[in-house]
């Protein structure tokens, strides 16, 4: 066939593109996916109980805002990463200030408690599951963000999936937060990192496999 | 053809104007066939065909451009892709068939004592009465041709 034929092929039958209609698929799908993920966490693990004078703390909340602004930011470069020719509104360095913050934080409780006490901070009584379950609460924003994806077309199909699972492990840690009983900074700053960590190195190898078109 | 105008033809094709969209695949293969043409200037066979595929990806993807957005940037970004696509498919395939570079000088090789042996042969026929050489030129040489 030619071009010309080519042209005249796909023009006929031609199909509008509703206005919106992507966008609505998405915020439908990714929405689906955290609520799944949510879903999950009472099945399976449970509100903290003591979550009414847990919320009266900073700590509560830098360890829930940390993975959200973590997924928000990775959210809004794969947004981009998933349309030809568009340009991440925020620069990538923008990822590592939250990360950079927890480390800090972390840092400053380490140095200030007695060595005796430090390693109780690091392992806490939950780090040998932390990790596993921040990545099984990831998995349903993870095959939301891959059915999103799919539908778009990513040029950079192991960036896109890596961010993507950025964004699936923040969302993943944030919900988990919601349960986890630790509240000290050293713990966070390693076990919740690795926690995001683990979806977006899965996910950057399932962009390679998946995301091509 | 510029940018606004492409951008306005892109519009009428989302919203569902075939005759626009026509247009519009056209005056973008003319694009493209260039920017192709430069970065396959080694295998010109190449370029209608990846054209093609490119043509292809930008139907099946017309939902992902975005309306307020540029437009070449959207266009471009999908043929380097596709080219991108191409280049890998074709140096797999290369690495695959690595050992026929090796073989390729031992078939030139063979390519040149054809040769010779052709000059032997002309040779001797020539040394042969008319009533022999002819048929065996006309049943034997020249009835492969």
């Amino acid at each position: 066939m030619n071009s010309h034929d080519l042209i005249n092929m796909l023009a006929t039958g031609l199909q509008p593109v509703p206005r919106h209609a992507v966008a609505k698929r998405n915020t439908l799908v990714l929405l689906t996916g955290v609520l799944v993920s949510l879903i999950l966490l009472c099945l399976i693990y449970g509100l903290r109980p003591d979550l009414p004078q847990a919320s009266q703390q900073l700590a509560f909340w830098i360890k829930l805002g940390v993975p959200l602004s973590n997924a928000l930011l990775g959210l809004s470069i794969v947004l981009a990463l998933a349309y030809p020719g568009q340009r991440p509104r925020v620069a990538y360095w923008l990822l590592s200030v939250p990360i950079l913050c927890l480390w800090g934080w972390a840092l400053w409780v380490w140095t200030g408690t007695a060595p005796s006490l430090r390693m109780g901070l690091l392992w806490g009584s939950t780090w040998k599951v932390c990790v596993m379950n921040i990545t099984l609460l990831a998995v349903p924003v993870a095959i939301a963000s891959l059915v999103v994806l799919r539908h778009l077309a990513p040029t950079r199909p192991v960036l896109t999936g890596a961010l993507a699972g950025w964004f699936a492990g923040g969302v993943g840690a944030g919900v988990y937060a919601l349960h986890c009983p630790e509240m000290a900074a050293p713990f966070l700053a390693i076990w919740y990192v690795l926690g995001m960590l683990l979806p977006t190195v899965i996910m950057a190898y399932l962009g390679h496999r998946w995301l091509r078109w | 053809m510029m940018e606004i105008e492409l951008h306005h033809l892109m519009l009428e094709s989302l919203d569902g104007n075939a005759a626009s969209y026509q247009l519009f695949l056209r005056q973008v293969s003319g694009l493209l066939r260039a920017y192709l043409r430069r970065r396959l200037s080694t295998t010109p066979d190449e370029v209608e065909d990846l054209l093609q595929e490119t043509l292809l990806a930008i139907h099946a993807q017309r939902h992902t451009y975005r309306r307020d957005a540029l437009l070449s940037p959207w266009l471009y970004a999908i043929a380097r892709y596709k080219l991108i696509d191409y280049l890998r498919r074709r140096a797999r395939h290369e690495a695959l068939h690595d050992p026929l570079d090796e073989e390729a000088e031992y078939l030139r090789v063979m390519d040149d004592d054809a040769h010779a042996s052709n000059k032997d042969l002309t040779r001797m026929l020539a040394e042969l009465p008319e009533h022999q050489r002819l048929p065996i030129v006309h049943t034997k040489l020249e009835a492969d041709r």
